[in-house]
C-alpha cells in the first residue's frame, strides 16, 4: 500500500467517524423478496362468452357453498356446525369437454342457478364453477397464493345427450374446506349488494357524491391450513390487507390445521373488514394508515383508529349487526370466540374514551360513530344521546367527494377529524345529518385540533399542551400517549429546498420543573418513533430553569408538495414536567393552523 | 509535518468538533441536531434518553393487521435439534404477556389423541384439555408449565387457548405448538403439494388436494 493509499483510508476512516456520530439508524430492507407483493403467476383468463350451438341441449344445474355458523357465547362457543347451504352467485362457470378444452362459460345467477347450451353429441363434459366473480355485481378472485394465483373450482361431469338439470354442486366445510373460498367471495359480493343498496345514487342527495356500482378488482388469497402472515416473513397468525396491491390475505389456518387453529375463512366480520380497507384504498381516495398491531382498546395512531376503525364498521353495516365476531378453530376440533366486542353497548374493556378528544384516537370509539350514524337504537353516554339514524349516505358523502371530503388529494393524513370536518360542512351546505350528539358519546374533538392540523406560514399563534401521567408510560416511543403527551401538524412544503423547522417552548407558570419536548419531522408514512420515517429530529434537554425558554431545531431538505407530519413529543422518561406554551416556526416565520387547500 | 498529514489532522479535528457540538449532520437525506452535553450527569441523561425511547425499525410493506387482543402467548419447547431424539416426557412452558391488567384468563391446553396429560399446571378434564384460570399484570410474563406423555415419534400439534374479557368484549388469544416438525411453516413448501387450477389442468381432481 503507497503514502497516497494510506492517505485515502485514514481521510475515509475519518469521515466514517462523523458519520458514526451522527447516530444515523436507518435501514433499507429489500421487499422483493415477499411473496406478498410478488407479480407471481399469470392468473387464468376468466371466461366470459358464451357459444352459440346450432340444435343444442340446455344444461341446468345448481351451485352452493356452506359455511360454519356461530354458535354459543365466549367460552363456551365457537365456530359450529356448517349452515343451510347458499347460492354461489354471480361466480363464473366454465364447461370443458372430454378433451379439456372450454366449451362454454356463464356465471351463475342470484339463486346459484346456471345454464348453458351444448351440442346434442352425446359427449362427457364436465362444468366447473369458479371462485371468481367480473361482472355488474362483483370484480373478484378467490386465488391460493401470489405464486400460483390458481382459483378454486367445485365441478360435475355430465353427458350431454338431451337438455338436464345435472343438479346440485356444493362447496363443503370439510375434506378440502372449498366452502370457505367460496364464503370469502360471498363476503365481497355481500359488501358490494350493501353499498349498491345504500349509495347508488347518493349524488342525488349530496353533491359530489360518488355513486357506488361495483368496486374494483381484488384478489383474495386464501389456502385451507396455511397461514398467510408468512408471505411477509412474520410469524404472527393473522389475515391482512396490503395497501396499493390490491390485495387481500385471509388465513386459512396454521401448519395444515384447520379445527383448532385460528381461520378467518368463515369469520364474516374479518373478511369484510380487510375487504373494507381495500374499499378505503381503491374507492376512498387511499389509506393513510401506517398499518401494524392493535389491540381495540388502546390509543393508537389517529389514522390507523381510523382505518381499522372504519374497516370494522363496515362488517357490522353490511353484517347488519353490531358484533365484531372472530373465531377460532371450529367444533370439529376446539373453538373459541377469538374476539367477540359489541359495538353498541360502551362498557369497560371496550375502548372507552376517558377524556375529550380520546375518541379521535380510538379505533372502536370511531365505530361505535359511525354505527350510530345508521342504527336506530337511541343510547346514550356522556351526555350525548343517539338520535341519528340511516345516515350511511351521509358517510359516504363525506369519504366520497373530491372537495370536502377525503378524495381531497390535499389530505395526507386521514383520520376522524377529517371527517367531522367534512361531516360539519355537510351539514351546513348539503342538509347533512346533525352529529353533535354523537360527539358526546364518544368524546371526540370534531376538527383537526386533535392531530395533524393543517399548518401554513401565515399570521402568529401560540400553542399550548399539559404533560400527563399515563399509566404504562415508560418513556419509550411505544408507551408514548399520542393523545395526551404529542402534538401532530401537516405540513405541505410550498417550496424545494433546505429548511428548518423550529420548536420554542417555555413553561406556562415559569416555575416548578419544565417538560422535556421534542421536535421530530416525519415523511407522510410518519410511523411514529419509526427511524426510517424520521427526516429531521432536535431532542436536546432543557436547561432545568422553567423562567427560560427553550429550543429545539432540525433543518432537513423539502420537496415541494410533499407532506410532512411535524411532531410536538413529551419526552416522559426523566419525569412529565408542566404545561408549556410554545411556537413553532419554518425558516423563522410562525406556522399556524389554516384551512386544507 | 506534510500536507497530506495536516489534512488528515484536519479531517479528524473537524469531525470531532462536529460531533462534540452535535452541530446538524446530513447524510442520506436525513438530518439530525444534537446539542453536546455540558456535564457527565447530561451524557448519562442523553444516553438514557435514547435508551428509553427505543425507536423502531417498522416492516418494509406497510400492511393492516386483523385485531389481536392485549394478550401474548408464547409455547416453549424442545429445540428443533432435540425434538426428533425425543423419547421421553414432553416439557412445554407458556409465557403469557398482556398489554393491560387481567384478572382472570382462563387458559386451555388442547391435546390431541396420542398426547396425555403428565403433571404440570393445571387440571385434566378428561377431555383432551388442560385448565386453569390465572391472572397476568400488565407488562409481566406469567410462566405455566405442562409435563406431557406423546405416544410415538408423529407429530402432533399441541394447541393453547388463552380468553379474558366480560359479555361486552370478550378476546382469545391462541397458540400451537408441534411435537416434530412443523411441515408447512414455509408456504413455499407447499407448492409442490398444490394441484393447479382445474381449468388449467382438466384431469385434475375436482378439488384442489393438499396432501
Amino acid at each position: 500500500m503507497n503514502r497516497d493509499s494510506i492517505f485515502l483510508l485514514l481521510l475515509i476512516i475519518s469521515l466514517l467517524g462523523v458519520t458514526s456520530c451522527s447516530q444515523k439508524t436507518s435501514t433499507s430492507a429489500a421487499t422483493s423478496t415477499y411473496e406478498a407483493i410478488d407479480p407471481g403467476a399469470t392468473e387464468a383468463s376468466y371466461c366470459a362468452a358464451s357459444t352459440t350451438y346450432s340444435s343444442p341441449v340446455t344444461i341446468t344445474g345448481t351451485a352452493t357453498y356452506q359455511a360454519r355458523e356461530v354458535y354459543g357465547s365466549p367460552g363456551s362457543g365457537g365456530l359450529g356446525n356448517a349452515g343451510t347451504a347458499k347460492p354461489i352467485r354471480y361466480a363464473e362457470v366454465t364447461v370443458k369437454n372430454s378433451s379439456g378444452s372450454i366449451v362454454q362459460c356463464t356465471e351463475t345467477s342470484v339463486t346459484g342457478g346456471f345454464s348453458f347450451a351444448l351440442p346434442s353429441d352425446g359427449g362427457t363434459y364436465s362444468v366447473y364453477v369458479n371462485s371468481r366473480s367480473s361482472n355488474s355485481k362483483l370484480i373478484a378472485s378467490v386465488l391460493d397464493r401470489p405464486a400460483l394465483k390458481n382459483f378454486y373450482s367445485i365441478s360435475k361431469s355430465f353427458v350431454a345427450d338431451s337438455s338436464k338439470d345435472i343438479g346440485t354442486l356444493n362447496a363443503s366445510v370439510t375434506g378440502n374446506v372449498v366452502g370457505g373460498a367460496f364464503n370469502i367471495l360471498d363476503q365481497l359480493l355481500a359488501t358490494n349488494e350493501y353499498l349498491r343498496a345504500q349509495v347508488s345514487n347518493c349524488s342525488g342527495t349530496y353533491t359530489g357524491c360518488k355513486n357506488f356500482s361495483v368496486a374494483p378488482k381484488v384478489e383474495a388469497y386464501w389456502m385451507k391450513g396455511v397461514n398467510p402472515a408468512t408471505y411477509l416473513g412474520s410469524s404472527s397468525v393473522l389475515s391482512f390487507y396490503l395497501p396499493g396491491y390490491s390485495r387481500l390475505f385471509i388465513l386459512g389456518g396454521l401448519n395444515g390445521d384447520t379445527d383448532t387453529s385460528d381461520t378467518d375463512h368463515f369469520d364474516n366480520s374479518v373478511i369484510i373488514h380487510e375487504y373494507g380497507h381495500f374499499l378505503e384504498d381503491t374507492v376512498l381516495g387511499g389509506s393513510h394508515s401506517p398499518g401494524g398491531s392493535h389491540n381495540g382498546n388502546k390509543v393508537i395512531d389517529p389514522r390507523l383508529a381510523w382505518s381499522e376503525g372504519w374497516g370494522n364498521f363496515i362488517q357490522a353495516a353490511v353484517l347488519n349487526s353490531p358484533l365484531y365476531i372472530d373465531t377460532t378453530g371450529n367444533i370439529d376440533g376446539s373453538t373459541n370466540y377469538i374476539f367477540k366486542l359489541n359495538l353498541e353497548t360502551a362498557q369497560t374493556g371496550n375502548d372507552i374514551p376517558t377524556v375529550s378528544g380520546q375518541g379521535n384516537f380510538r379505533e372502536f370509539s370511531i365505530t361505535r360513530f359511525l354505527w350510530d350514524m345508521i342504527d336506530t337504537n337511541a343510547d346514550s353516554l356522556n351526555g350525548g344521546t343517539d338520535n341519528v339514524s340511516a345516515a350511511f349516505p351521509d358517510i359516504w358523502a363525506s369519504l366520497t367527494k373530491t372537495t370536502q371530503g377525503f378524495l381531497n388529494t390535499n389530505l395526507a393524513f386521514k383520520n376522524i377529524g377529517d371527517f367531522h370536518v367534512f361531516q360539519t360542512w355537510l351539514q351546513t351546505n348539503n342538509s347533512g345529518k346533525d352529529l353533535s350528539e354523537l360527539i358526546k358519546i364518544e368524546r371526540h374533538v370534531a376538527n383537526t385540533t386533535e392531530y395533524a392540523q393543517y399548518v401554513t406560514t401565515t399570521g402568529s399563534c401560540n400553542y399550548s399542551l399539559t404533560p400527563q401521567t399515563v399509566t404504562g408510560d415508560s418513556g419509550s416511543f411505544s408507551t408514548s400517549d399520542l393523545h395526551l403527551n404529542n402534538n401532530f401538524y401537516h405540513l405541505k412544503a410550498t417550496s424545494s429546498g433546505s429548511f428548518t423547522v423550529t420548536l420554542e417552548y417555555s413553561d406556562a407558570d415559569g416555575s416548578g420543573t419544565e417538560a422535556d419536548v421534542d421536535l421530530y419531522v416525519y415523511n407522510k408514512s410518519a410511523r411514529f418513533g419509526t427511524t426510517a420515517d424520521m427526516l429531521a429530529k432536535s431532542t436536546n434537554e432543557p436547561d432545568k430553569n422553567a423562567s427560560t425558554s427553550e429550543i429545539e431545531s432540525a433543518t432537513l431538505t423539502l420537496t415541494s408538495g410533499t407532506d410532512y407530519l411535524i411532531n410536538v413529543f413529551v419526552y416522559t422518561g426523566a419525569g412529565i414536567g408542566g404545561s408549556f406554551n410554545y411556537k413553532l416556526k419554518l425558516n423563522g416565520s410562525e406556522l399556524c393552523p389554516s384551512s386544507l387547500p | 509535518m506534510s500536507i497530506k498529514s495536516a489534512l488528515i489532522g484536519l479531517s479528524l479535528f473537524i469531525g470531532a468538533l462536529l460531533c462534540a457540538y452535535g452541530l446538524q449532520l446530513h447524510f442520506g437525506g436525513e438530518i439530525y441536531s444534537y446539542r453536546s452535553p455540558s456535564s457527565s450527569e447530561d451524557v448519562h441523561i442523553r444516553n438514557l434518553k435514547d435508551r428509553v425511547l427505543q425507536p423502531k425499525q417498522g416492516h418494509p410493506l406497510i400492511h393492516t393487521e386483523k385485531l389481536k387482543g392485549p394478550l401474548r402467548l408464547t409455547i416453549l419447547g424442545p429445540t428443533e435439534e432435540t425434538k426428533d431424539a425425543y423419547t421421553g416426557n414432553l416439557k412445554l412452558r407458556l409465557q403469557l404477556q398482556s398489554e393491560e391488567d387481567l384478572g382472570s384468563v382462563q387458559v386451555k391446553w388442547i391435546l390431541p389423541a396420542g398426547v396425555s396429560f403428565i403433571s404440570g399446571d393445571g387440571s385434566f378434564d378428561g377431555n383432551g384439555n388442560v385448565l386453569e384460570e390465572v391472572s397476568v399484570a400488565r407488562d409481566e410474563v406469567v410462566e405455566r408449565v405442562v409435563y406431557l406423555q406423546v405416544a410415538d415419534n408423529a407429530n402432533y400439534q399441541v394447541h393453547v387457548q388463552a380468553s379474558s374479557g366480560n359479555e361486552y368484549a370478550h378476546f382469545t388469544e391462541v397458540g400451537q405448538y408441534n411435537t416434530l416438525f412443523e411441515p408447512f411453516i414455509n408456504p413455499a413448501s407447499k407448492s409442490e403439494t398444490l394441484e393447479k387450477s382445474t381449468i388449467d389442468e382438466p384431469d385434475a381432481p375436482q378439488f384442489k388436494v393438499f396432501e
